[in-house]
């Protein structure tokens, strides 16, 4: 009896003890918690949610002869607010799953998780390859909500990128690696050099190794308009997983971009085309077209046109190509889709047509990494007379010869049987989005009115054919004055006309009369103030200091207009507002008036050179907007002879 | 058995002929896609947890690419409960081969989740956007015939008349069946938005067969609710010897009323809202004690109505702050305001009545049960004073917009206050109607002192100080958006309204408090002044004034001064300024390529004035005065400029009235003339010249 007591006093003490340090342990770690919440809601004031600690950590494991990759996901977050929701999502795939989602809040009695595993639609596109897992919490001011997961990458292939940063700041991000020897991994930081992030590598045993790579004080992904991609800013790793050893033998995956071809080239290989089927449609397209290139153009223009681009993806057929007879019974599909149906028809009509894989400027990385994670586009390459011409069918109204802003200057893969050819595609400068406005001005009724007639090249064309093509009304002419009028009040459009508007191989051209209200003012003795400039392009762009990223513009601008203006009978020139010339190899502006005998013209000209200006480049971009804007509102007067 | 005869029929009648194109009307040339037939027949059963069965057919023409990509996938709406049986019927190729399309191409339903990005990021939710259909084999030419028939759990409570696609002839209609047990349903309706005359109907049926009909749109200054057609469908249960004699025509009594005379015919249905709880009792006395502590005798009634109104609502802010109660959902509703409030009235022997209204909503209920939007309140008409359940932000004997032209009824019968003790359905008292009186638009003004100052021709700025006061509805909705803005977190939100109720609140609140208050209040404002197209980084100075926040005549003000960038240009001796752009943005009412087909329609009427005080910069003149006056008046409303020079100073008068709450799109001429000389002002340029 007085053993058990003795014992049952020693187990009491011990749990004492135990307890004891556990509370102070707790302590500890909550007082840990809530000073670097403090910080981090200092640093980053104003947010909707907070992230005080979250690891993920990845295993490698071997499973029915397969390597799969654990994700084991665990954050503690914290509203500083009251009733604060949040949806919080995972992605996954056929090629993956999610499972094990836990919230619990703090010191509350948690009810059930409702979790949706559902397929994902953004803008319009549904997308069968891309799943949602995801659920919604309820939080409560300054309770911290454990969050846990795990997800299962079942193909290494498809476990490529790994961040640091999400949607919310977070005090401390560690990812965590362990590694054993028998995986062949190499792992690639990228943009780290602005950040500081410890990375440490441990050795467990001579079978494993662990690398943690660790951040403190993230920031939350900036959400900004015209911003660049993340993966061009923020820090992430590239994971390359090149072989592992399952005992028996060696299972190689992507050693270099050879393999990475190969893969793709296997897969692209095994989709049977019917080409028999598509016969009757190719004649029907070329029908007795004899010229070589007038037909590639031809089958390219009629994909662009009766095609639409629908990413309805499942499985694998995120990277394989449907058949081509399906996309063309379907009359929709995605871009290897459209790119496979666009080779096998000009196949069938005996060019040399193949499938390119390729990464859109969204994807800074150079494609000879062994990583799908360079590509997320595929077009069709024709090799025609020596001249590689890129053929990419889902930019609608797009011609022959011509590239997307989205596409120009990325290095791209092009099949050719066993190997592959490494090709960039052309980078057109400024000076194909040429948009050119000549207006002959004459004063009547006190208003400013005259003839407009418009050149629109490259990606302002083709941009402005999507417009007129989607206006589906009663009264197009009506629609197309509104499309010129409805920003800027002033103007008064009629008898508009247009060069052959399914022409995408030449300039459009559209022509209209034109009245400018509220541009001529009557001064107290009798001078006229003639205020030309129909539009004040890009006035409106200010960059203020709160501004993070550096600002993309959706394509490279060249404005070009000449206004001219004949003085009115009894007028003579009074004065003239300074040219301003400011040209660098960012941006240009040079607006000016220039004066022959009794006519005055306006010369504006501006270019964005690269499509984008980097926030080193604000303060000037600053001062010559704020110049350009001060000679935009300045008249030309008049006075009486 | 019934319903297999029914499905017999529905499968017998959906057999369709290929569709003639030949005849389409010449407005719809340039329609993507012309649905040629939709038919659309539904049943309404009498057993309680009966699925409602639907059948539908839709004979689309596509007439171009646009149309063959709308169809190529095909959503099915939501509303169809999961299984819905979906038969894809057959595509008319334009070479007059038929094919039948024996696949289903049925994608499971799935969810979406909608990511919103409003101002305080809620409005994320998850949203089951139904099922989604691959339509294969699809060509510019051909004619898309689909069928499905499906069940859903809800009765059907109207036939939506809009049609989302030109549609050359649609039939719809519903049928209702009696059942076994000797008790037989009769169908009745109301068009609405629509003729009678165009409404076919037996006992047991109702059907509505349209020609040509156009899609409707959406246009500027106006209500969908207000112009979609549709026609509400209910049922009532007879007995058999009344079910064989009914005539539909001349036995549906609804069907001839008008809108209102509807409206007021089932806030007949209302006869009890009194209700004995003990936590009404509890809050009545627990305010009547303070009202007591303040009010030894009433002299003035009105004065007392009016405190009456701020003790409940104060009471009820410091209740929701202070206490975590399982009923403070229940004590928020009119409900509870009615008999809390007449308690107290019955004390202290103030006649009353108790109207009854709804909002905007024409269904007609089989018992009160069904009704919805139901509002409470007091009307006082011997001093022409009412009173409704107040929200933080409204005010006593100030109509809310949503009652604005809306009648309401009380109990004609002595008592005029609700009878305490009265048992549910055994009152029998009649019912008088009146119409809620709207406000003028100077009851809703917004008035904004704008001054010019301190111009720097080197650095293109001038400072604006801005005094804009809210009164009205625009003072509600002003105060509401600055409390929502001004404290991210929601205890603190209700703290300062509380502050705002009662100053010492706010006058005890912590440095930290005020701090944090300070900097949300100065982010609305910058926020609220870029919204209205001014161009600066920084305000200079802020404040928010609210003197007395309950005042009916006394607005809420806010104070804001900046320095203003990008609003004029200097070169030589010349400097232009953009003094239309003050008035921030205007509603430019542009023709559409379509004529208007909707009414106009906005919640109350309203006014907003400008007095812009512009000191002209030292050594300068005008030299454009006369362009700045001008002056459109109709009967919807008017649009003025008055420019002067008062010594240094130009002084702008605007004035921005809308008289209007409906009015007929006929004379869309008398709006748009004055909305778009608004917006022609904000064009207008000052020059100015060196002397």
């Amino acid at each position: 009896m007085a053993y058990i007591y003795c014992m049952t006093y020693y187990t009491k003490t011990l749990a004492l003890i135990l307890l004891t340090i556990m509370t102070i342990q707790s302590a500890k770690s909550q007082n840990k918690n809530s000073d670097q919440l403090k910080n981090i809601k200092t640093l980053y004031p104003d947010k909707k949610f907070y992230a005080i600690k979250e690891e993920i950590s990845y295993e490698f494991d071997i499973k029915d002869n397969k390597l799969n990759i654990l994700e084991e996901f665990n954050s503690i977050l914290v509203s500083p607010e009251y009733n604060n929701q949040r949806f919080h999502s995972v992605f996954y795939d056929d090629y993956s799953e999610v499972k094990k989602v836990s919230c619990n809040a703090e010191g509350q009695v948690n009810p059930q998780l409702n979790v949706i595993y559902t397929n994902y639609e953004s803008n319009g596109i549904f997308h069968d390859d891309l799943k949602l897992c995801a659920f919604k919490m309820e939080m409560d001011k300054d309770i911290q909500y454990k969050v846990k997961y795990e997800k299962l990458y079942k193909n290494p292939r498809f476990f490529t990128r790994v961040f640091f940063h999400e949607n919310y700041p977070i005090a401390e991000k560690v990812l965590k690696f362990k590694i054993p020897n028998w995986v062949n991994v190499e792992i690639k930081p990228i943009n780290f050099e602005s950040y500081n992030i410890i990375v440490e590598t441990e050795k467990n045993d001579s079978k494993n190794k662990t690398v943690t790579y660790t951040i403190k004080n993230a920031n939350s992904t900036p959400n900004e308009n015209h911003a660049p991609s993340i993966l061009k800013y923020l820090p992430h790793l590239l994971i390359f997983i090149k072989s592992h050893n399952n005992g028996q033998q060696l299972e190689k995956y992507f050693n270099n971009q050879d393999d990475v071809y190969a893969w793709n080239h296997i897969l692209s290989n095994t989709v049977e085309n019917r080409e028999k089927e598509l016969l009757p449609i190719l004649n029907n397209i070329i029908k007795d077209e004899k010229d070589s290139l007038k037909m590639m153009e031809k089958v390219f223009y009629w994909v662009q046109d009766n095609v639409r681009y629908i990413a309805f993806e499942e499985g694998i057929m995120g990277y394989k190509p449907a058949p081509a007879e399906k996309v063309c019974n379907l009359l929709y599909g995605d871009c290897k889709g459209m790119a496979n149906l666009t080779k096998t028809l000009l196949k069938l009509a005996g060019f040399e047509a193949r499938l390119t894989w390729i990464g859109t400027d969204n994807i800074p990385y150079d494609n000879n990494l062994p990583t799908l994670a360079v590509y997320n586009h595929m077009i069709c390459t024709v090799i025609f007379r020596e001249k590689k011409y890129f053929l990419d069918a889902t930019e609608s109204y797009i011609a022959l010869n011509d590239y997307a802003e989205r596409i120009q200057n990325r290095p791209c893969m092009i099949e050719c049987g066993g190997t592959y050819l490494n090709e960039k595609i052309p980078n057109l400068n400024f000076e194909r989005n040429l948009q050119e406005e000549k207006i002959e001005f004459k004063i009547e009724n006190n208003q400013l009115i005259g003839k407009s007639k418009n050149i629109y090249s490259g990606e302002v064309k083709t941009s402005f054919l999507r417009r007129f093509n989607e206006m589906r009304s009663s009264n197009i002419e009506l629609a197309l004055k509104n499309n010129f009028t409805s920003t800027n009040p002033n103007l008064i459009v009629e008898n508009i006309k247009t060069s052959d508007i399914n022409d995408r191989a030449n300039q459009l051209i559209i022509n209209y009369d034109l009245t400018l209200k509220n541009s001529i003012i009557k001064g107290a003795n009798n001078q006229l103030y003639v205020f030309m400039i129909k539009d004040h392009d890009l006035a409106q762009l200010y960059f203020d200091s709160t501004r993070v990223c550096d600002y993309e513009f959706n394509l490279k601008y060249f404005i070009s207009d000449i206004y001219s203006l004949e003085c009115p009978a009894g007028f003579k020139l009074d004065r003239l507002p300074k040219t301003l010339e400011i040209d660098n190899s960012i941006f240009a502006f040079s607006l000016g008036y220039e004066v022959k005998e009794n006519k005055v013209t306006l010369k504006k000209t501006i270019k964005i050179k690269s499509g984008s200006i980097g926030k080193k480049d604000f303060n000037s971009w600053n001062e010559a907007i704020t110049q350009a804007r001060n000679f935009y509102n300045s008249p030309v007067v008049l006075t009486q002879k | 058995m019934r319903l297999i005869i029914f499905f017999i029929f529905i499968a017998n009648n959906l057999v369709s002929s290929i569709p003639d194109t030949t005849k389409l009307p010449e407005k719809w040339k340039h329609e993507s896609i012309i649905v040629l037939d939709h038919v659309y027949r539904a049943e309404e059963s009498n057993f309680d947890d009966a699925r409602y069965s639907e059948s539908i057919k839709i004979v689309y023409y596509i007439r171009d690419k646009f149309g063959l990509q709308q169809l190529s996938t095909l959503n099915i709406p939501t509303y169809i409960v999961p299984g819905a049986e979906m038969q894809i019927g057959k595509i008319y190729k334009k070479n007059k081969d038929v094919i039948d399309l024996t696949s289903k191409y049925l994608i499971p339903t799935f969810t979406k989740i909608d990511f919103g990005n409003n101002r305080k990021n809620r409005s994320t939710r998850f949203r089951d956007d139904g099922q989604k259909l691959a339509i294969p084999s699809l060509e510019v030419g051909d004619i898309l015939e689909i069928e499905y028939t499906t069940k859903r759990k809800e009765a059907i409570g109207y036939l939506d008349l809009s049609v989302a696609y030109p549609t050359l002839h649609s039939e719809l209609s519903v049928s209702v069946l009696g059942d076994n047990y000797g008790v037989a349903s009769i169908i009745q309706f109301k068009p609405i938005n629509f003729p009678l005359s165009n409404v076919e109907s037996t006992p047991f049926t109702v059907k509505v067969e349209r020609k040509q009909v156009d899609k409707i749109l959406d246009y500027p200054l106006s209500d969908e609710n207000r112009n979609v057609p549709y026609v509400l469908i209910w049922k009532k249960r007879l007995n058999n010897n009344e079910s064989s004699t009914f005539n539909s025509s001349k036995d549906n009594k609804y069907a001839q009323m008008t809108g209102e005379e509807l409206k007021q015919e089932q806030l007949k249905f209302i006869t009890y809202i009194y209700q004995e709880e003990a936590f009404q009792t509890f809050y009545a006395n627990n305010l009547l004690s303070v009202i007591d502590k303040k009010y030894d005798q009433i002299t003035d009634t009105v004065k007392f109505l009016n405190d009456l109104f701020y003790y409940y609502r104060e009471y009820l802010a410091k209740k929701s702050l202070t206490e975590s109660n399982p009923i403070k959902n229940i004590q928020t509703k009119d409900v509870f305001f009615v008999n809390v409030l007449s308690r107290i009235l019955t004390d202290k022997k103030i006649p009353y009545k108790v109207f009854i209204s709804q909002a905007d909503y024409y269904g007609v209920p089989e018992s009160e049960k069904d009704l919805i939007n139901i509002r409470y309140g007091f009307v006082f008409p011997h001093l022409q004073y009412y009173l409704f359940n107040p929200y933080f932000y409204s005010f006593p004997n100030k109509i809310p917009s949503y009652y604005e032209d809306q009648s309401y009824m009380f109990f004609k019968a002595s008592p005029a206050y609700f009878p305490s003790g009265c048992s549910k359905k055994t009152c029998t008292y009649g019912f008088e109607f009146a119409t809620f009186p709207h406000s003028s638009p100077e009851e809703n003004l917004t008035q904004s002192d704008i001054i010019i100052t301190n111009f720097d021709l080197n650095a293109l700025t001038c400072k604006l100080q801005a005094t804009n006061s809210y009164f009205g509805k625009n003072k509600n909705r002003i105060t509401r958006n600055i409390c929502s803005a001004t404290y991210l977190y929601e205890k603190e939100q209700n703290e300062y309204r509380s502050a705002l109720i009662q100053k010492k609140l706010f006058d005890q609140a912590s440095f930290a408090q005020l701090e944090k208050h300070n900097k949300f209040l100065k982010k609305y404002l910058l926020d609220d002044v870029q919204e209205d197209g001014y161009d600066t980084d920084d305000l200079l100075a802020y404040n928010v004034e609210a003197t007395n926040f309950f005042s009916t005549n006394e607005p809420i003000i806010t104070q804001t001064k900046f320095k203003l960038k990008n609003y004029f240009s200097s070169f030589d001796e010349y400097l232009v300024f953009n003094i239309g752009r003050l008035l921030g943005n205007q509603l430019n009412y542009t023709e559409k390529e379509v004529p208007r087909q909707n009414n106009f329609y906005i919640p109350f009427k309203k006014k907003y004035i400008f007095n812009i005080q512009f000191e002209i910069p030292s050594g300068y003149r005008i030299e454009n005065l006369a362009d700045l006056n001008s002056k459109i008046e109709t009967t919807a409303g008017k649009f003025e400029s008055k420019a002067r020079l008062e010594g240094n100073r130009l002084i702008i008068n605007t004035e921005k009235l809308y008289r209007f709450i409906d009015y007929d799109k006929k004379d869309e001429k008398d709006i748009s003339v004055f909305l778009n000389l608004a917006t022609d002002f904000t064009q207008k340029k000052l020059v100015l010249k060196k002397t």
